[in-house]
């Protein structure tokens, strides 16, 4: 039922992915041309433009030319095999002439913080937090990458017509690759696109809306509107939307409703499922609840869940409901009862329904259950930040950016 | 560079026998042009008359000039669009805001000094700059107003549109230009021409009004409601208290014209022209205004009109007040010595009743087709007299209703400039945005979020990957990083104040610099360094250190029962200040257990038995999880 451990972690071709590639950490020269090292994976320089190298995202270190092995940002050393990479251990240090960029007196220095540099015939070409700089006459001339991405980590992702909002680290972004306009600078927990509108659940807990057929952002929509305006995720249940948060849930629909029962007090809301008058809300430290009808019902370590940490939930009629954890793995909640599932990962972060079938994302990669058995999504084993869905495609972001996976192309993976 | 930027804009041509235009000249030389013609197209829609205005003047420049044009607006009436023409090509008006307008004016033009000052002097009057204008070509405006018609006697009267032939900086006194006006009316009563001026025969009812839907869904009223005329030989006793013929800016600059006025009424007439041809100029080169304090049958009473307006006393009971409970905003200007214009708007057309002077009048208003006509008319009341709540209210409503404002202004910009017009017009939303979006964090930041208030500092993801701050304080710095293990260098931000110290950006430099770094998820468990080196003020250049942890190892405990005057109690030793201890039954229920000692954590339970199976769950401060499993005590 599932793939043999990670000693091959293949990035398969290749269903589209927007990467960023701003942050330029090493060169090397490879095979007689500059390779560098960036937050997004290996770049090359053909000689007229740079071109990714299928390559793990997070490089730090180009450790050696040939055979090329590089160092990721997690200190683990890869070595390139065929189309593939394996992961070794190893002591090989690069030796390289690394001239100093700032020893060229070429005026202002470009911008960013500059981590490397080497020499391109008679240029110098400077890897910096902002991309890649090549020295001319007139000074330093960036260097245009295939940059797809605004941010290097996405936390979240909405497409709103013809426009993508995406959040990560650095804030939020709406538009399109190499079309970027940043929206707020705010780290991003959590997007949920609903409509033509997009709500933005922030790290800091405050909640924007976004319209973008108005072109507006509506800042900060609890704030003096609940008694505790902090958020921790957005869920979409039935014509309303939940907003969970410290010891409670908002609710809006046609109006906004908060509750806070005493049995999550303390606690962190961390996901929101409903159907009808059926509240699920999964927490931090007190498991699983519901809420029906005036009654509730718990689901913890005491009775079958064995992690109190519930990461996501996903109603999935006629099966039930399906829950996932931090660190237990995927669950079955049919009726009142709870039962394992069994799944690759045991640390979830995300689920969603497509196609009918259910995708379970987790620190380690993304999975496609078909049957009984489970298919990876070819995401690089990466850790999944958020689940969409843009036409018949599945949407995953990761902490290095965000694939776009078709059918087709998850049919075409491994079990 | 050609533009056209009005100020709040742009008054309407005349309806109401006040002087539409009072000014036009040449912003360097201060000599006026000369009006060649005034062309005005009228249509009577039941009380209220639509007016285009096409106004030319002679331009004997063949470089590129710089008018200055000032209007009057009528009390009752409202601007509906203004244009002009650059050569032959005809160029609307877009209302916009005005900061934005004046961006993209003063951004473009290349006159390499102030354009102007853009001020309203009261919500009737208004100044406009025209630049440049093509050389040798005539100067074009058109106006495009809305007003009602005017009550005389047994007619409704077309207020005459006035305008000077020449009026330059230095005011002069101009013969009016003469006119070539045509009229028609729609949905009202034919339009005769008598002297030299239009009307239409009064109906006989005391309240004509007419409906109209507009795009919000609303119905928008807007009539005149007259009482019936005094009887015959009945007068007012009407006594000038104060009257003064004053610079409207400057008070002190002006003449007392007490007795000019009292002289004026005593003869008969009800109302005076406040002109330099009645009372002399006491302030040359200045706007003025007359400002009356009166009494009419011993109730006093104060008023003001501007320069070439025109005042009318009228006694407590003339007009008594308006009342119509189902027109909802209901605003009234008064429109003559017994009659009041009104508008207000209905969720949609019906029977009225206007109530005034203890009497009710039942009117159906007239349904005209659908627009923006009398929501305007009703707008632009409600802008010179309603309360918003600030600027930017006043500006939503103003674009909304597509009438002028002290937050908006009107750019004409010719098809050859449009590139220009939209490549400033984008700077400035992009500027816009950064505003907003710096008082936003600003607003974020002043709340508090950094960890304290309803957060508490969660760490969302269990083993790893996360979003952890840093905030640093940092007084006097320029920049700063901060590097981690990895290599990677994150730049710090300031988080409060106006920012680095020595900045552009003025006030308090910042003290408090942060930033957002992530864990990568699959980092081992480990004591890892961040760094962060700031460059302060002086050149030199501070540095600081410390350390976080990555922690793997879930926690372990021993769990034990102890009885206690006659309560169980479970008590779990594990490692100190773990993030929760909670034990669970078999039903799903929870009891938390308290630290009572370091590493020591414990919980009272039900002396009766819950099911057979306890579990102990200890989760540390960075979400490692320990179980213990054990059975009720017997």
């Amino acid at each position: 039922m599932f793939l043999a451990a990670l000693t091959l972690t293949i990035l398969q071709a290749a269903p589209a992915v927007w990467r960023n590639y701003d942050e330029v950490f090493d060169f090397a020269t490879v095979r007689g041309a500059p390779v560098a090292a960036t937050n997004g994976g290996l770049l090359r320089w053909d000689g007229a433009q740079w071109l990714p190298l299928s390559s793990p995202a997070g490089v730090r270190r180009i450790l050696s030319a040939d055979p090329l092995m590089i160092q990721l940002s997690d200190e683990r050393v890869l070595r390139q095999d065929g189309e593939g990479w394996t992961v070794v251990t190893s002591d090989t240090a690069r030796s390289q002439d690394r001239p100093d960029a700032a020893s060229y007196k070429l005026g202002a220095p470009p911008p960013g913080y500059i981590y490397c540099s080497i020499r391109d015939g008679d240029s110098l070409l400077a890897g910096t937090s902002e991309g890649i700089f090549r020295s001319t006459a007139d000074g330093w001339r960036r260097e245009e990458v295939p940059t797809a991405m605004p941010v290097s980590r996405p936390n979240g992702f909405a497409r709103l017509g013809g426009d993508t909002l995406v959040g990560g680290l650095g804030g939020a972004w709406v538009g399109f690759p190499m079309h970027w306009e940043q929206i707020s600078k705010q780290p991003v927990r959590q997007i949920l696109g609903v409509g033509s509108d997009a709500w933005i659940v922030y790290g800091n807990g405050a909640v924007d809306k976004v319209d973008l057929s108005a072109e507006r952002l509506y800042p900060d929509v609890f704030y003096g509107a609940v008694k505790r305006p902090w958020c921790s995720c957005v869920a979409q249940v039935g014509d309303s939307l939940a907003f969970g948060g410290q010891g409670g849930w908002m609710e809006r629909g046609a109006n906004l409703t908060e509750r806070y029962p005493k049995e999550i007090d303390g606690d962190v809301v961390m996901a929101i499922a409903g159907r009808d008058g059926i509240r699920w809300i999964g927490t931090q430290k007190t498991g699983l609840l519901r809420f029906a009808r005036g009654r509730l019902a718990a689901w913890n370590p005491g009775n079958g869940l064995q992690d109190t940490w519930v990461t996501s939930l996903c109603l999935a009629p006629p099966e039930g409901l399906f829950v996932g954890t931090a660190t237990g793995g995927l669950y079955r909640l049919m009726g009142d009862s709870i039962s394992p599932v069994d799944c690759p990962t045991k640390r979830i972060t995300h689920l969603a329904l497509w196609h009918d079938r259910l995708v379970v994302g987790a620190m380690d990669g993304a999975f496609l259950r078909d049957g009984d058995s489970w298919r990876e999504l070819p995401t690089g084993a990466e850790e999944t930040t958020a689940l969409d869905q843009v036409g018949h495609d599945l949407v995953v972001t990761t902490a290095s950016g965000v694939h776009f996976v078709s059918w087709d192309d998850a049919q075409r993976t491994r079990e | 560079m050609r533009f056209l930027a009005i100020a709040p804009l742009l008054a309407a041509a005349s309806l109401s026998g006040a002087q539409t235009v009072m000014s036009v000249y040449n912003r360097d030389t201060h000599e006026p042009f000369v009006l060649k013609s005034v062309k005005v197209e009228s249509t009577v829609v039941g009380p209220i008359v639509r007016t285009s205005t096409l106004l030319t003047y002679d331009n004997p420049y063949t470089k590129l000039t710089e008018a200055t044009l000032n209007f009057t607006m009528p009390d009752a009436g409202a601007l509906s669009g203004f244009a002009y023409y650059y050569g032959d090509e005809y160029v609307p008006g877009q209302l916009m805001d005005k900061s934005k307008a004046w961006f993209i004016y003063t951004a473009i033009t290349s006159r390499g000094r102030d354009p102007g000052i853009m001020e309203q002097w009261s919500p009737t009057q208004y100044h406009c700059q025209i630049y440049p204008i093509m050389g040798g070509r005539d100067l074009r405006i058109r106006l495009y107003t809305l007003d009602f018609l005017k009550p005389d006697g047994t007619k409704l009267a077309l207020p005459k549109p006035e305008v000077p032939i020449a009026v330059g900086y230095e005011v002069k006194n101009g013969d009016h230009g003469k006119l070539d006006w045509s009229v028609r009316s729609v949905d009202a009563p034919s339009v005769t021409y008598e002297g030299d001026g239009y009307s239409v025969p009064r109906l006989g009812e005391s309240v004509q009004a007419v409906a109209q839907r507009f795009s919000d869904g609303r119905t928008y009223v807007a009539g005149i409601f007259q009482t019936p005329d005094l009887p015959q030989g009945q007068t007012r006793d009407i006594k000038i208290i104060d009257a003064r013929y004053e610079a409207a800016n400057q008070p002190d600059a002006g003449a007392d014209v007490t007795n000019q006025v009292q002289h004026i009424v005593d003869s008969g007439a009800g109302a005076v022209d406040a002109a330099n041809t009645v009372f002399g100029d006491p302030a040359p080169n200045q706007i003025k205004r007359l400002k009356v304090s009166y009494s009419v049958d011993g109730v006093q009473q104060t008023a003001s009109t501007p320069e070439n307006g025109t005042m009318r006393f009228r006694g407590p009971d003339a007009v008594p007040t308006l009342e119509i409970p189902d027109l909802r905003d209901l605003k009234t200007v008064n429109v003559g010595s017994n009659a009041v214009a009104f508008m207000g708007w209905v969720p949609s057309n019906r029977e009225l009743i206007a109530q005034a002077g203890g009497q009710k009048f039942e009117f159906r208003p007239q349904g005209i087709a659908q627009g923006s006509d009398l929501a305007r008319l009703w707008a632009q009341q409600m802008l010179a007299t309603g309360r918003f709540s600030g600027s930017r209210e006043v500006l939503d409503f103003s674009l909304k209703y597509g009438v002028p404002s002290n937050a908006t202004a009107l750019l004409a910009v010719p098809s050859t400039e449009m590139k220009l017009f939209r490549e400033k017009e984008v700077e400035w939303q992009k500027q816009e945005a950064e505003r907003r979006r710096r008082e936003r964090e600003i607003a974020r930041q002043s709340r508090g979020w950094g960890g304290r208030g309803g957060g508490g500092g969660q760490n969302w993801r269990a083993g790893g990957g996360g979003d952890p701050e840093i905030r640093v304080n940092l007084t006097g710095a320029q920049s700063a990083d901060a590097r981690f293990a990895d290599g990677r260098v994150v730049p710090l931000t300031p988080t409060n104040g106006a920012g680095p110290a020595g900045g552009s950006g003025g006030g308090t430099p910042s003290s408090q610099w942060g930033g957002n770094f992530e864990i990568p998820a699959s980092e081992p468990e480990g004591t890892y360094p961040v760094q962060v080196e700031a460059k302060m003020a002086d050149g030199s250049v501070k540095k600081m250190q410390w350390t976080y942890q990555v922690d793997r190892t879930p926690p372990v405990g021993k769990a034990t029962f102890a009885h206690e005057g006659g309560h169980t109690f479970i008590e779990v030793r594990s490692e100190p200040k773990l993030n929760e201890v909670a034990v669970f039954d078999e039903h799903g229920k929870k009891w938390t257990l308290k630290e009572v000692s370091p590493g020591v954590y414990r919980v009272q339970l039900p002396n009766s038995r819950h099911g057979k199976k306890l579990v102990v769950v200890m989760k540390d401060m960075a979400g490692n999880k320990g179980e213990i499993t054990c059975s009720w005590p017997r």
